[in-house]
């Protein structure tokens, strides 16, 4: 217990600064690129066609744009202090609404896809790390170098060109029933896949080879009783470290794959930010991501400290 | 262990079926629904932002409408007379029509909605003195003649809504409209439910329910059409019309719209001041080539400002603009622009080159910048492309950094261009349309005494002498009209195509 409390302390507070530190880039950055954000932000609300310097000049009165950046900045900061994300310039609603609202559609295809990376890697990993150099194995690695290789809008006009093209299964965008989250969390799954397969073939590779199980098996284990037994935690941890260095993939992922399949996710709700010059929802949705990520790598952290074996026998002694 | 195992599953099968959750609410009749796709999200609820969407899809009504046809029609006004000094206008309500909410319509009610939009930017061009109520009408005055009231009007800023869409704060904060359909429900920017709104005076819309659903993806959009999986997908590019008709799901069907791509100039420069130079990039523009090439139908090329669905405004006797590299050579010549070493032709120590700032909103204007650009080559103007996002036209202007842009460029933002004439060449320096134009007080003669004048013979004469200037001096040189593409599933009849981009019009369409 006072080891999971050692880790957490430090942790929480970088995770706290990491995502101050985004969230305040994110400001940097947008007011360096060049142009106006009035102008922007009147074009994301009245359209490219009836945008006009007046249009333009209201917003930037009303939504204090033409302040210095300095204080602009101290704003947000305070605001954030009493837990305000603020609101959107586009949309005038809350930005921690916006979040919410699409961050739900990118948990639900972020865990689909997850879950569905590892219901192809498992296996698949299991299987060639029991043969290394064996068909399945030779077969699945050029696979995955392939998909890895591959941009991830690529796998994905692949897979609707076939599933919801040509045999027509499948919708080819939109979220509104589960048919139309498959095609979206096949294309991260098979992103993902494409690495974690490798790694657990490794792992389980490295594993197999350790002097333990050669110890188990001469106890009189089979191979896979003793890989059941002895392998599958230890092989775990290293899995469980890359699981979630792969957030960050699936971050990426997301604003290609919900773009491509009109998915209203946050990777959407980023790009749609980024071009409307929305600082707000950039700034949020940077806090948030930067959180999440923090979060994500905590609870990875923990999984290996409740996996690693000699944790228990430490408990036990 | 297993409790945290538990609450793992727990929040991993929320997690899962949380967006599933949503849509089954509202999925509760049996009425087969019409899916429409159009490529505009809804953000707000603010009319200005996002009232053409609840126009287009017949939830928002304006006080008056346009036809396909272009006659000016009663929306929520069964009819309009105009006072003897033509400052006061009289507009008489639909009797017995009500708000959605079951509400009636009444004057002070349109009133009270007028004003809310009359203090916004869209309708700024009205030169308002006031609204009243007189009675059961609503009276509109103006501070000087203004014969184009009715064709202002019809934007969808100016859609009314009911006292109860209004929060305390003044601001739109939910939808009570007059339309014959009305919201059931909204998800994120991107979908609205509709239902048919029970309580509709007027003909009674023959399909029950219906789903907007915003892609903004062109390709996206595409797909869903080649898929079958809607019933009406608007704005495609042309390069999916083939695969779109091969797939049989859906069919193409297009409109010519008075939406022109149009090259403006910054005329004050020294390169573009001589309307010389102007006519020869006009003649070395070559429109057919372009329109078959890049757009994909030849019958786009613009051979005037506006196309011939603006029965008023495209004119049968001005010529069409010919494409002749030769004579625009010439042209070029006479003015006393002299080819140097490069090819680039020279005046006076200036070269015959500019910055052609196009847009990336639409995929087609860079490819045609490209093709443009070697077109003017050689006649030796040397033009360097830059591609922006859709506010950089603007912006340009404003800083004074535009020289030559190509823009599309929508002449009916209200069902008349004039209201599009105005800020566009009447201006030093337009928001969108040409600066620095010498004609510009000329043609501001012209528009005032459009606005002003209520008789017909006049004003179709002051359009002609209008479109013949801007056809003869060329502050900005048309390049093609825009085609206005919709896929259409087989299960709809009674499909129609606003040119004037205002409704969808599926309150008159039906199922097979």
């Amino acid at each position: 217990m006072r080891s999971v409390l050692a880790l957490l302390g430090p942790r929480l507070t970088q995770a706290a600064l990491t995502a101050w530190l985004l969230a305040s880039l994110c400001f940097a950055f947008v007011h360096a690129l060049p142009g106006d954000t009035a102008l922007r932000i009147a074009a994301a609300r009245v359209g490219d066609d009836r945008v006009t310097a007046e249009v333009a000049d209201r917003i930037r009165r009303e939504e204090g744009l033409d302040r210095p950046l300095l204080q602009q900045y101290g704003t947000w900061l305070r605001r954030i202090a009493t837990g305000d994300l603020g609101h959107s310039l586009v949309t005038r609603k809350p930005v921690w609404q916006e979040i919410a609202y699409h961050g739900r559609f990118t948990l639900g295809l972020g865990a689909l896809g997850w879950l569905l990376s590892y219901l192809i890697a498992l296996p698949l990993g299991i299987a060639c790390g029991f043969r290394p150099g064996g068909w399945l194995d030779r077969i699945t690695n050029g696979m995955a170098v392939a998909l890895a290789a591959m941009p991830g809008f690529l796998v994905g006009i692949g897979l609707i060109s076939v599933f919801a093209l040509s045999l027509r299964w499948l919708p080819p965008a939109g979220f509104r029933t589960a048919g139309h989250m498959v095609l979206p969390a096949l294309t991260l799954a098979l992103g993902l896949a494409a690495f974690s397969v490798r790694i657990i073939r490794n792992a389980v590779v490295e594993v197999r080879s350790a002097f333990y199980m050669t110890f188990a098996q001469i106890r009189g284990r089979s191979a896979g009783q003793a890989f059941a037994h002895h392998g599958v935690r230890n092989a775990a941890i290293p899995v469980a470290t890359f699981a979630a260095l792969q957030f960050a993939y699936l971050v990426d992922g997301f604003v290609v794959v919900e773009t491509l399949f009109a998915y209203p996710g946050l990777g959407e709700l980023l790009v749609k930010a980024l071009v409307a010059r929305d600082v707000p929802v950039i700034m949020g949705a940077g806090l948030v991501i930067g959180l999440l990520y923090a979060a994500v790598n905590l609870a990875a952290d923990l999984a290996c400290v409740a996996l690693d074996p000699r944790h228990d026998a430490r408990r036990a002694a | 262990m297993t409790f945290s195992t538990m609450s793992r599953r727990l929040v991993l099968a929320a997690a899962l079926t949380a967006p599933l959750v949503t849509h089954q609410a509202s999925a509760r009749q049996d009425e087969p629904v019409l899916r429409v796709v159009a490529p505009w999200e809804y953000t707000s609820n603010e009319p200005s932002d996002t009232g053409y969407i609840l126009a287009r899809m017949g939830v928002g009504e304006t006080l008056v409408q346009v036809e396909p046809e272009g006659q000016l029609v009663g929306g929520v006004a069964a009819n309009w007379t105009v006072s003897e000094d033509r400052l006061t206008w009289r507009f008489s309500l639909r009797p017995a029509a009500t708000f959605h909410d079951g509400s009636p319509v009444t004057a002070q009610a349109v009133a009270a909605s007028l004003k809310t939009a009359f203090a916004g930017e869209s309708l700024s061009a009205v030169p308002l003195d006031g609204v009243s109520v007189d009675g059961s009408d609503v009276l509109i005055r103006t501070r000087t003649p203004f014969s184009v009231l009715p064709a202002f009007l019809c934007d969808y800023a100016s859609i009314i809504l009911a006292p109860s869409s209004y929060g305390p704060d003044g601001k739109v904060a939910k939808i009570v409209a007059t339309g014959p359909y009305r919201i059931a429900s909204i998800d994120g920017k991107t979908t609205l439910e509709l239902e048919r709104f029970e309580g509709y005076a007027r003909q009674k819309p023959a399909i029950a329910r219906a789903r907007y659903t915003a892609v903004v993806n062109g390709d996206t959009r595409a797909n869903i059409a080649v898929a079958g999986d809607a019933d009406l997908v608007y704005t495609l590019a042309p390069t999916a019309t083939a695969r779109i008709n091969a797939a049989g799901q859906t069919k193409v069907e297009s409109l010519t719209i008075p939406r022109s791509r149009v090259l403006y100039f910054d005329s004050g420069l020294p390169q573009f001041s001589d309307v010389r130079v102007r006519r020869a990039v006009g003649m070395a523009v070559d429109r057919a080539g372009i329109a078959r090439a890049i757009l994909r139908h030849p019958d786009s090329a613009a051979t005037q400002l506006l196309p011939s669905v603006l029965t008023g405004w495209h004119r049968g006797d001005l010529p069409a603009i010919a494409h002749d590299p030769a004579a625009a050579r010439t042209l070029l010549d006479q003015a006393g622009w002299v080819a140097g070493a490069d090819g680039i032709r020279s005046k006076d120590g200036v070269r015959l080159a500019a910055k052609l700032i196009t847009l990336a909103n639409r995929p087609e204007l860079p490819v045609m910048a490209s093709a443009i650009q070697a077109q003017l080559r050689q006649i030796g103007m040397d033009i360097a492309i830059e591609v922006g996002p859709g506010n950089s036209v603007p912006a340009a202007i404003k800083d004074g950094s535009m020289q030559f842009t190509l823009v599309s460029r929508t002449f009916v933002n209200v069902p008349e261009p004039i209201a599009t004439l105005i800020p566009d060449f009447t201006r030093e320096r337009s928001n969108w349309g040409s600066v620095r134009w010498s004609g510009r007080d000329a043609m501001r003669t012209l528009t005032n005494a459009y606005l002003v004048s209520f008789d017909a013979a006049e004003k179709d004469r002051l359009r002609g002498r209008m479109m013949r200037m801007l056809h003869e001096e060329i502050p900005a040189v048309p390049v093609s009209w825009t085609e206005h593409t919709v896929a259409v599933s087989s299960r709809l009849k009674n499909v129609a195509i606003d040119p004037y981009e205002m409704r969808y019009l599926i309150e008159r369409m039906g199922w097979k």
